[in-house]
């Protein structure tokens, strides 16, 4: 740790401590005949004093000495030799030399305390920027990296480097203490041993030589225990994350449970209903009744068939299969996908569609965009009564296509809007029928937000309808090629 | 009489789709597998083949590919509803149609007529077409819409032909551009995007709701039928 050394300047302390005398003696020496020789002493000793500010003990005896030698070599009486004659100037040197003695040690205490207080500063100061760092971390392999980093570049201007253990020592030593962090102290530095939150072990070793002094050693030690401390932290957050989707996935799980019971078996129920009416009592029944018993068992079925397709959809969603496989098309197109599997729904309610032409095409998964679409028709055709009509409005807006869909519903009270679109979520109030799965919104919104789009309530009152805007970016504008 | 022969593991579904097509007066041959479909097609050189692509054996594509090595006979594959990929795949291996699983009666039996129709009329082109609005005229390359003549440019005049000759029938963007632009265009699939709609534009035909031209994103166009408007 360069920034905390002390001993750095100490040359030119030296150089610095012994130029200052003939300095001295340089200014002295046009007032040699116009002052006492005793108040030259003075000048010296003016000299010693900021020598011993600015330099530590040693120089600043070495200094005085100097000034005691020049000023009687230069100024007493008899001159350019090391003779005293006078009395007083021997009192005046050694009085200049205990001067020195004092102040300087005064001087290079204060300036010790000085720096101290700096390295102290400093060595706070980078505690603090890694204590940052590493809580900044998310996973353990991150961690390392970032202590590791910060540890190089500290100690870089001494005998210090990080090394990764292998593998097998690492297992080895962390089994044999059946512990999940290890720290060894070895002659030559430290060796931690860690496993990460997948068991994956991880061993670093530290190794310094002989200049790494106590000081360092302590500097190290703290950089440990606060990684330690890291470590923990990083371990029991990927934990408790870890608990928190276990506990909503067994959520999803019992609520897609309930789901599937109901929703498999009311389908179900009618078309064994009315098949086996149809088997069991063909002779009580009238032509027009037959009829209508196996056009439900038809349109059952189909809802069976759509509620399956939700699932899968739902499935490959969770699982994160939904993997995008985006092509050109125009949202017309996929709107009359949409509108012919919608058609055998409409019991009479119309559907008006307003479309501006020449629209800029979608670069989207056609397939997907379509499925989201037309689970909210699904949900506008279900609210929406007889005679009544569902309008689909397609508007551009920047860089942004937006498709909302209004019903003649209910409509849905203000403080549901944002779970609408909630897997499992269903309004058992406010509809006229129930049969909705609550996954129709909440795979449209997935399928709408990998796209980088959203769908949202853009108003719903009770005489109005809902309106649902979908939203989906452009994204590439297409470039239309010339033919 | 035609004879058409199902290839499908589920006998529940072999059962209605012989009950179904038994009734609209076509001969069925059946069988449970892959190996055993290719037998029967050799032995009883049936006139279409509809083909399940989820087959116990081996895969219904693989089944696709050997089946063409031998015989040009038409066929129609039962896919997965969201598998662009599968009915491309198919298509490109072969295959005349598909039609999407669970699918109803009305629906396979328009496209069993369009593929038995085209293949028939290899022999005799008709002269023209003519539904009462749209009238195209084969033979003088005119088309009258609501007995008004209207321009088509020679490209977008191919392009309604092929579509129009192959009525009900699936044709993938990778056929029609090989076929008007060349194997050069098989990218260019915004070439074809930009005729559509403006022979769309030229016959009033809204997008969203389609009389003439449907598309099925991702795979390619189909003139529909008058029998389906």
């Amino acid at each position: 740790m360069s920034k905390y050394s002390t001993s750095d300047h100490n040359r030119w302390h030296w150089i610095l401590a012994s130029a200052a005398p003939f300095l001295t003696t340089l200014i002295c020496w046009p007032f040699f005949q116009i002052l006492p020789t005793a108040s030259l002493s003075l000048f010296y000793l003016a000299s010693v004093v900021s020598i011993a500010v600015k330099t530590s003990t040693r120089p600043a005896l070495w200094s005085a000495l100097l000034s005691f030698l020049t000023y009687n070599f230069f100024f007493t009486e008899p001159r350019f030799t090391l003779f005293i004659l006078h009395r007083e100037d021997i009192i005046t040197a050694l009085v200049l030399m205990l001067v020195a003695l004092l102040t300087g040690q005064l001087a290079a205490r204060l300036r010790e305390k000085v720096d101290a207080l700096e390295r102290s500063l400093q060595w706070n100061h980078d505690q603090m920027e890694l204590v940052q760092s590493l809580s900044d971390c998310v996973d353990a392999s991150e961690l390392v990296t970032q202590f590791t980093r910060l540890l190089n570049n500290w100690f870089s201007q001494h005998s210090f480097r990080v090394e990764v253990l292998p593998e097998a020592e690492t297992r080895k030593a962390l089994e044999a203490k059946s512990e999940s962090l290890l720290l060894i102290e070895h002659v030559d530095g430290y060796r931690l041993y860690l496993c990460d939150e997948n068991a994956q072990p991880c061993g670093l070793e530290f190794r310094f030589g002989a200049d790494f002094g106590l000081e360092l050693k302590i500097q190290l030690n703290t950089a440990l225990e606060l990684f330690k401390l890291a470590w923990s932290r990083v371990l029991l957050t990927r934990r408790l994350q870890h608990e928190k989707l276990e506990k909503e996935r067994e959520q999803l799980r019992s609520a897609l449970l309930s789901s599937i019971s109901h929703d498999l078996r009311t389908p179900l129920a009618t078309m064994i209903g009315s098949v086996s009416t149809l088997i069991d009592l063909p002779d009580s029944l009238s032509g027009g009744q037959k009829e209508e018993l196996l056009s439900n068992t038809l349109k059952e079925a189909q809802r069976l068939d759509r509620y399956i397709q939700k699932l899968l959809d739902m499935t490959k969603i969770g699982q994160g299969e939904l993997k995008l496989e985006r092509d050109w098309v125009g949202v017309d197109e996929i709107l009359s996908v949409a509108l012919r599997r919608l058609q055998p729904l409409l019991n009479g309610q119309s559907v008006e569609i307003c479309c501006p032409s020449d629209l800029p095409l979608l670069n989207v998964h056609a397939a997907l965009v379509e499925q989201a679409i037309f689970n909210v028709l699904e949900n506008a055709v279900r609210f929406t009564p007889d005679g009544k009509s569902i309008d689909i409005n397609i508007s551009v807006d920047g860089g942004d296509l937006n498709i909302d869909i209004t019903d003649s519903g209910p409509g849905i009270p203000f403080e549901h809007w944002p779970r609408i679109f909630d897997m499992f979520f269903t309004l058992s109030h406010g509809d006229q029928q129930a049969g909705g799965t609550g996954l129709g919104l909440a795979i449209c919104q997935s399928v709408l937000g990998a796209h980088g789009g959203e769908a949202q309530v853009l108003y719903s009152e009770a005489d109005k309808g809902t309106c649902i805007r979908l939203r989906l970016p452009f994204e590439l504008t297409h470039r239309e090629a010339t033919v | 009489m035609k004879r058409i022969l199902i290839v499908d593991d589920e006998p529940q579904i072999r059962r209605f789709l012989t009950i179904s097509l038994e009734s609209q007066g076509y001969q069925i041959v059946d069988a449970d597998t892959g190996q055993k479909g290719l037998e029967q097609q050799v032995l009883e050189e049936p006139d279409l083949v509809i083909l399940d692509l989820g087959l116990p054996d081996m895969d219904g594509q693989q089944v696709l590919k050997e089946l063409r090595a031998f015989s040009e006979v038409p066929v129609i594959v039962l896919s997965v509803r969201n598998s662009e990929k599968e009915k491309v795949q198919a298509l490109d291996s072969g295959a005349n149609d598909y039609v999407e699983k669970p699918f109803g009666v009305k629906e396979l039996l328009a496209r069993v007529r369009a593929v038995l129709r085209s293949n028939a009329g290899k022999e005799v082109v008709p002269q023209k077409y003519d539904d009462g609005h749209l009238q195209i005229d084969y033979h003088l390359r005119t088309v009258m819409l609501d007995s008004e003549r209207i321009h088509f440019s020679p490209r977008e005049y191919d392009l309604l032909l092929e579509l129009a000759q192959h009525p009900g029938q699936i044709l993938t963007q990778q056929y029609l551009l090989k076929k008007l632009w060349g194997p050069s265009h098989l990218e260019d699939s915004h070439y074809l995007r930009i005729f559509i709609r403006q022979i769309r534009n030229k016959l009033g035909d809204d997008p969203a709701r389609p009389t003439y031209i449907e598309t099925e994103p991702g795979v390619g166009y189909r003139f529909i039928e008058k029998a389906q408007r």
